[in-house]
């Protein structure tokens, strides 16, 4: 059975280490920050709260339908060779998995999945929660090891500090790595639903503009005669 | 093939599961060195790639038996969100040449097809083809949206 996070970190500490380490890194590179794909919930509503710096362009695409996650981070990380970061409640990532086995077969180097384990579905934090399959002995690191994901590419986090170095291993060493955050869940995370702005589509329109901005594909369209 | 692949827009990124119907079509993409090929472990994963594929720039096509779509009805509703391209190729069809029970469900899931309103077409024997999976590209890029060939047993040979 996987044991209840005993560290320190928490939902908050995730989205916002995400947000401060992809950006370090895109500085010392001069290069563009990666780009997210964040699942539904507590992570996309703490993502407009904390980790929001969209000075560079709209790269955070949130609200990802449940058990997608990482596999539209697979297409994007296999379409261009930059990094992409995957971040999947573990609700999402269990009834997603085959989506771990493609990773693990398919192996892209630039592709980071963080999977945030809470041992709850817990979208907004706005009631108890109910038990997701991680707290009757699901493991999420095994999962993806099973998957074909190479067993030095998982790591299992429960420190704040041992997330962002984890994180900044994932987007400067070949991956691909999955990052299990154990966290705690706390009373300071707890986020009301609310749709936000931009929604669903505008965001979208936003985040393909921002990645066709960065050079992210160019024939989409029949050169003019 | 000539109908995915030459001319622009043309496919440069193709996810796929094992079809009888459709391997020709998977091996003869997955072995062109300006496609990339993955592989993926279920149909909705595979719809799912795609999406970000095409959010990467790629204009790609998702090949599988149409009991796959069964699987795809979320990111399949997802989809049009993000303006994107995607060519579907699914084998079978509910009208031509199914005489197999096991296929019961399988054609079925077709109907995904109609509750998403994407477009599709039926391919068969008599028709041009190439000109067939053009056109649906074109489609698909020009609309940015998601289109459909079935392909129902006895048309490729």
């Amino acid at each position: 059975m996987t044991a209840p996070a005993a560290g320190t970190l928490r939902h908050r500490d995730v989205v916002a280490t995400i947000d401060a380490i992809r950006h370090a890194v895109a500085a010392e590179r001069g290069d563009d920050p990666a780009p997210v794909i964040s699942g539904a919930g507590t992570l996309t509503m703490l993502t407009h709260q904390v980790g929001r710096d969209y000075t560079r362009g709209y790269d955070v695409l949130p609200n990802m339908e449940l058990g997608h996650v990482t596999a539209v981070a697979l297409g994007l990380a296999t379409a261009d060779p930059r990094c992409v970061i995957a971040v999947e409640g573990d609700g999402s990532a269990l009834a997603g998995q085959s989506a771990l086995t493609t990773v693990g077969t398919t192996r892209p180097p630039n592709l980071v999945v963080v999977l945030v384990d809470d041992q709850l579905y817990h979208s907004f934090g706005t009631d108890p929660g109910h038990a997701t399959a991680t707290a009757r002995g699901a493991n999420l690191a095994l999962i993806a090891q099973g998957g074909g994901v190479p067993t030095e590419k998982v790591l299992d986090v429960d420190e704040p500090e041992q997330f962002a170095a984890a994180l900044r291993t994932g987007l400067t060493e070949p991956g691909p790595w999955v990052l299990v955050c154990h966290v705690t869940p706390h009373p300071d995370d707890r986020v009301a639903p609310a749709s936000v702005d931009p929604d669903i589509i505008d965001g979208a329109t936003l985040f393909r503009r921002t990645l066709a901005a960065r050079g992210y594909g160019r024939r989409h369209r029949s050169p003019a005669p | 093939m000539a109908g995915l692949l030459d001319g622009s827009p043309r496919v440069d990124w193709v996810t796929s599961l094992p079809d009888s119907i459709l391997n020709p079509v998977t091996a003869a993409l997955t072995e062109r060195p300006e496609v990339t090929a993955v592989a993926c472990t279920s149909e909705r994963d595979g719809i799912g790639a795609a999406l970000g594929a095409a959010l990467g720039g790629k204009v790609p096509v998702a090949l599988m038996e149409a009991s796959g779509l069964g699987e795809c009805g979320l990111i399949l509703g997802r989809h049009p969100a993000h303006r994107v391209p995607l060519l579907i190729l699914a084998s079978h069809s509910e009208l031509y040449n199914e005489e197999r029970d096991y296929h019961f469900a399988t054609i079925r899931c077709t109907a995904i097809l109609d509750a998403f309103g994407i477009p599709y077409d039926t391919l068969t024997p008599d028709m041009d083809l190439a000109w067939r999976a053009r056109s649906a590209l074109v489609t698909a890029v020009g609309q940015r949206r998601a289109v459909a060939l079935l392909v129902p047993p006895g048309v490729l040979s």
